[in-house]
């Protein structure tokens, strides 16, 4: 294997490393729902499957649940199945303000993140003394619960009881949006913009395109919101207590408080999540927002990264398109087609669960990080001075390690710094969260 | 400073909410409109009432039948009312759960299928029904709904399982003006033909199931026999539970169980302390034969009244012969087991041929429903200007035929915003087991066919 080629830091090689990906990135963000609304299915052998605009937006808003609860798990080390139970709550409090009260979408954020922030935080109060296995239970039964409290009569006329609600609003492209000039700028590109946009979008379409771009300005804000809170002193508190609780609250971390806080966070991104699902799909009802999704939310999270905040993107797709996907199969050689009808959608994602925590065990962006180490390395520039690059340097850049080497690194976040030998492990690189936590720009904690 | 950094991260978030607030006045203008153009809609439809018999129109306003109207101008731009039909084919679509909790309903596409394809064509057309799996998520219905629009566009909607899930669904194809046929649910709010006149429901509203549970109670069994009941915690159990809780009978213990539970055994034990004369079971698929067993078992011996969503003998008797023995069904079919009917025995042979078990409940099921879709089917092709969605919502707003399945004297009748239902017509039966020797049990008729046909009207009045 030829050796990656290095690029040092603060170079302009490396600006270019660092923003070009974003901006493809972007670009593809931003384009997928034209491509989604003129090429909704494709073929494969014999089977149709669809990439429509409805499960981009339903995928969109589900990245936000993962990420939530990525915080929580990945980044704070408190495994909750609860997280379902937020977005529930979100949803609905959505649902029943857009439809009873007239308010507008984006507006009932102004309720659903506070209130989900406390009740997450209250929830958040008895994960003090229990842990682990015991919290994942305790959660779990608020997941289980869910369905049942919107079913009570009491709540039947706000919450349309079980048979769901439908929220008689709709999310109209407003005039000024360029929604159809985009479409037609795509459409002009030579060669590919016929095959890809076809003749532009328009109708039901645009509106579907609205929403998306909606969806996706939320999603956006979510993780950079998110991003800078694990960027953040607050963020090395959450990493530490995962890593070490005793080490953590030994340098002076407010475990209990952290802790809370944590919870209140991850439940309030829950919330998002569910308004952005009563944004997309137009319709609450009480299974939605079950025991299954809140394992679904675990597969995302597992199979998209544990302890990375990319990893939710994918994470949302994967729950959102594989089911849709695996009942679409309509034919595969050598298997009997009454073994592609079913639940093969939730067995094709328990399959990925198993595999990924056997050979991938940080996730699909582990695996990628992964392959580009193998290209391209960033190095720090060679006049090493002061505690931010020996941080740097040193600090890990693969989701894998948490799950590899039990603790995990302290710093598994920065997105750029690749280990320099490639393989992901980081085991020469590894700091130990507390001293990491003391270099850090010399901030005592 | 990171704090105030996140405070005015938050601060910004305030604001775009704002700003979205304000934009909502947009939807609300929006609204508005819409709604001065219903009424106008509404205005118009005394004076079109006499060009109701406009045959073969499929442009403008639309009297279907009594009280519903359709406006195509109403329907998008691209709208073609003959979409989905080729000269030798009509596409019908439907989303139903082939996996998650009630994948045991599945199979009803491949009972559907299994009659259309060995049925005479209509009007040289065969049906291609094309099914998606919903996993009776509300959402995954929708997708699946708004990816067959966009890419095959189907003639029409049928069957679809769940009310959740068809009701995430009806404003889309109102919208669409995509006839959203015989919802496979009995929600009574499916019969409002004056508000949604593409939308029709498909079974015996749970409502009407009950009212006549209630009816035989206080006639036949005393009014002042005690019941208890069991109800499936979701849109169908809890249908069955609001109108128990509303008619005039002794009810002494009430109890919902989780669709999602493995079985219904301490449910069972709660309401046999009361002690009740008569058991409601308002519940389906597996807790059935659990909850027929486990009252068996016990030394309580009410008089149970099941469900008519498990009225296949070879699915939820058969197991558990003979606990199931003196149950009471308010059946709206004939039962798969009827040799003796040609219709069943038609039935059961193209079952046969398509390698499906007749005696599986879905399947069957799925025969019935077939036979209703290809006489609306028929009655539509018939019609001044052949078949389109318009003729088909007239045949289905004013259909007049008997399902060969159906029950012997049972009609299928609607009449516009005057009888909104499509089945209302149940008989009491009461379930034998097996005689020594023999293979399936089978049903007695209680009394005589009960039908409220015409008495119901619609949601709307």
């Amino acid at each position: 294997m030829s050796e990656p080629r290095r690029i040092t830091e603060g170079t302009s090689a490396h600006k270019v490393y660092r923003y070009v990906p974003w901006a493809i990135f972007a670009l593809v963000a931003i384009t997928a729902p034209f491509w989604a609304a003129h090429t909704p299915a494709f073929s494969v052998g014999e089977s149709t499957l669809t990439f429509s605009l409805g499960n981009l937006n339903h995928a969109v808003a589900y990245m936000v649940g993962v990420l939530g609860l990525g915080i929580l798990v990945g980044y704070n080390g408190q495994i909750s199945l609860g997280n379902s139970f937020f977005m529930g709550v979100g949803g609905y409090i959505t649902a029943s303000l857009v439809t009873d009260n007239g308010w507008s979408f984006l507006s009932t954020l102004i309720v659903v993140l506070p209130v989900c922030f406390v009740v997450g935080m209250l929830v958040g109060l008895p994960a003090l003394r229990i842990k682990g296995l015991y919290l994942a239970l305790t959660t779990l039964g608020l997941a289980a619960v869910f369905p049942s409290i919107v079913r009570m009569e009491q709540l039947r006329d706000r919450t349309g009881g079980a048979n769901g609600k439908r929220i008689t609003s709709d999310l109209d492209a407003p005039d000024w949006a360029p929604i159809e000039e985009i479409g037609d700028v795509l459409s002009s590109i030579p060669v590919l913009g016929e095959w890809a946009y076809g003749e532009g979008v328009s109708g039901r379409e645009v509106d579907g395109i609205w929403v998306y771009l909606l969806l996706a300005l939320l999603a956006g804000a979510a993780f950079w919101v998110a991003r800078n809170l694990i960027y953040s002193r607050p963020g090395r508190s959450i990493i530490a207590i995962r890593d070490n609780e005793t080490g953590a609250a030994v340098n002076g971390v407010n475990v209990p408080m952290t802790k809370t806080l944590t919870f209140g966070f991850s439940a309030m991104l829950g919330g998002l999540s569910g308004t952005m699902y009563a944004m997309a799909i137009g319709f609450v009802a009480p299974d939605v927002f079950g025991i299954n999704l809140a394992i679904f939310l675990i597969v995302g999270l597992v199979v998209g990264g544990v302890g990375t905040l990319s990893g939710a993107v994918i994470g949302g797709l994967v729950i959102v398109f594989v089911p849709v996907w695996a009942s679409q199969i309509e034919s595969v050689p050598g298997v009997p087609e009454r073994f592609l009808r079913g639940p093969t959608g939730t067995f094709f994602l328990g399959v990925l669960l198993i595999v990924l925590t056997f050979f991938l065990p940080g996730g699909i962006v582990y695996g990628l990080r992964k392959i580009r180490a193998r290209f391209v390395q960033v190095v720090p520039p060679q006049e090493v001075a002061g505690g931010e690059e020996v941080l740097v340097s040193a600090g890990d850049a693969t989701g894998g390690l948490m799950s590899r080497h039990g603790g995990g690194s302290a710093l598994d976040l920065d997105d750029d710094v690749v280990d320099p030998d490639g393989t992901g492990d980081g085991t020469t690189h590894r700091v130990v969260p507390a001293s990491a936590q003391q270099t850090n720009q010399g901030e005592p904690t | 400073m990171r704090a105030s950094r996140l405070w005015r991260i938050f601060a910004v978030l305030l604001a775009l909410s704002l700003v979205a607030a304000a934009c909502g006045d947009d939807d609300d203008t929006d609204t508005a409109t819409e709604d001065t153009e219903d009424t106008a809609a509404d205005g118009g439809e005394d004076g079109g009432e006499d060009g109701g018999e406009d045959g073969g129109a499929v442009e403008g306003e639309i009297e279907l039948a009594e009280g519903t109207t359709i406006n195509t101008e109403d329907c998008p731009s691209d709208w073609d009312p003959e979409a989905g039909l080729t000269d030798d084919e009509i596409t019908l679509f439907m989303s139903l759960p082939e996996s998650g909790p009630v994948a045991a309903l599945g199979g009803l596409d491949d009972g559907m299928r299994a009659w259309f394809d060995q049925m005479e064509p209509i009007d040289g057309r065969t049906i291609n029904l094309v099914s998606a799996d919903d996993a009776y998520d509300p959402a995954r219905t929708l997708s699946n709904v708004e990816d067959v629009l966009e890419t095959d566009e189907p003639f029409a909607m049928t069957y679809m399982i769940g009310t959740p899930n068809n009701l995430a669904i009806r404003d889309l194809l109102g919208d669409e003006c995509m006839p959203q046929l015989f919802n496979s649910t009995g929600f009574p709010a499916w019969g409002d033909p004056a508000e949604y006149p593409w939308t029709i429901g498909g079974l015996l509203g749970y409502n009407t199931e009950a009212d006549l549970w209630c009816t035989y109670i206080t006639e036949e069994i005393g009014e002042d026999a005690t019941v208890a009941a069991l109800f499936m915690d979701n849109d169908f159990g809890l249908a069955y539970e609001e109108t128990v809780n509303e008619c005039d009978i002794n009810l002494v213990e009430s109890v919902r169980h989780d669709p999602a539970a493995p079985d219904v055994t301490s449910e069972i034990t709660t309401l046999a302390s009361s002690d009740a004369d008569v058991v409601l079971l308002g519940t389906t698929g597996a807790p059935c034969p659990q909850a027929m067993a486990a009252i068996a078992q016990s030394s309580w011996q009410p008089q149970v009244i099941l469900s008519n969503t498990c009225q296949g003998i070879a699915t939820y008797f058969k197991p558990i012969d003979p606990a199931g023995e003196g149950v009471l069904v308010a059946a709206t079919a004939k039962e798969a087991g009827e040799l003796d009917d040609p219709d069943v025995m038609a039935a059961r042979e193209a079952l046969e041929a398509a390698n499906l078990n007749p005696d599986e409940g879905a399947f069957y099921t799925g025969v019935i429903f077939g036979h209703t879709v290809e006489n609306v089917l028929r009655a539509a092709a018939e019609m001044e200007g052949g078949l389109n969605r318009v003729n088909l919502m007239k045949a289905v707003w004013n259909a007049d035929f008997t399902n060969p399945l159906g029950l012997e004297g049972g009609t299928y009748k609607t009449d516009g915003v005057n009888d909104a239902y499509l089945v209302e017509a149940a008989q009491f039966v009461r379930y034998v087991p097996p005689a020594e020797g023999e293979e399936l049990g089978k049903y007695e008729a209680v009394g005589d066919i009960i039908n409220i046909e015409g008495e119901t009207g619609s949601v709307g009045g």
